[in-house]
């Protein structure tokens, strides 16, 4: 399992990667609740392109780091075309905090922005 | 006495490492019947979900040893996750959509819903202070 961090203008990128699970996630949130205090962060893409699995463990993950980050009044997107994925998040009503999109155009368009010309 | 094609049984201990041992053993169970893989990823997320809450509810305080059962018969499959943990007081309210005892550890409380939803059948056996033990079967489609 995998992290990592971009930031192209405004917009954080997390890219995950590998089997997202309750063991998993453990160092992910540490890491990402460091970048997310410490820039405080307003626009996420949390990129799910390269994720393998994910259980219920990513539904508290991602629901967790949203709180953190519309404390500073930010908004996240979720790029995911996974359906088994999808299907996971909806179960956790993920959609209704952060919609959940298949380009990374759209996902910074929610964002109000480009890829080429953000925020 | 039922005979089974085949059978495997695994233990290891209650440690948050092992649930993706467990997930990677019923795959490798279940390759033979050729699943597809909606099928395979469905078998894995509930088996990620029944070895987690062991490790994380049934061994909360203390520690110990979970054992995960697999049995195939024809194109069924049959996993059994158990531990000898804390067991659970009232089945039916951990059972509930959204149910966490632990909201401050980030749960979702959607563990048995997926085991529910993913598989073809769910049971829960257990005893407060002698553990759980969840039966989950799933019949893979013939047609490959
Ligand atoms: N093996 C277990 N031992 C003890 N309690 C359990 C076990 N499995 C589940 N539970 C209880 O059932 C509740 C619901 O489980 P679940 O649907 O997986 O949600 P979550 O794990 O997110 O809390 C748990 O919060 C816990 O109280
Ligand atoms: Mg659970």
């Amino acid at each position: 399992m995998g992290l990592e961090c971009k930031k192209n203008g405004t917009v954080f990128l997390f890219y995950l990667s590998g089997e997202l699970d309750h063991h998993s996630c453990i160092p992910i949130r540490e890491e990402l609740d460091k970048v997310i205090c410490h820039y405080h962060v307003k626009r996420v893409i949390f990129d799910f392109s390269a994720v393998s699995f994910m259980d219920s463990a990513g539904i508290g993950l991602l629901l967790g780091r949203y709180r953190e980050i519309a404390k500073f009044g930010g908004k996240c997107v979720i790029l995911c075309e996974s359906e088994k994925i999808k299907k996971i998040l909806q179960m956790g009503s993920v959609q209704l905090v952060m919609p959940i999109v298949e380009t990374k155009q759209e996902a910074y368009e929610k964002l109000g922005g480009t890829e080429n010309g953000t925020i | 006495m039922e005979q089974y094609d085949n059978t495997m049984l695994i233990r290891f201990p209650a440690k948050s490492e092992n649930e993706g041992l467990a997930r990677v053993a019923v795959t490798a169970f279940a390759a033979p019947l050729d699943p597809t893989v909606s099928e395979l990823t469905d078998m894995k997320t509930a088996v990620s979900e029944a070895v987690t809450n062991a490790i994380v509810h049934g061994y909360a305080k203390g520690t110990g040893d979970v054992e995960v059962f697999c049995q195939r018969k024809e194109e069924t499959i049959y996993i059994m996750v158990s531990d000898k943990g804390c067991g659970i007081s009232d089945i039916t309210q951990a059972m509930e959509p959204l149910y966490t005892s632990k909201p401050e550890q980030e749960r979702a409380g959607l563990g048995f819903t997926i085991m529910e939803t993913f598989m073809d059948s769910l049971e829960v056996e257990s005893k407060v202070g002698e553990g759980t033990c969840v039966k989950m079967a799933k019949k893979l489609s013939k047609l490959r």
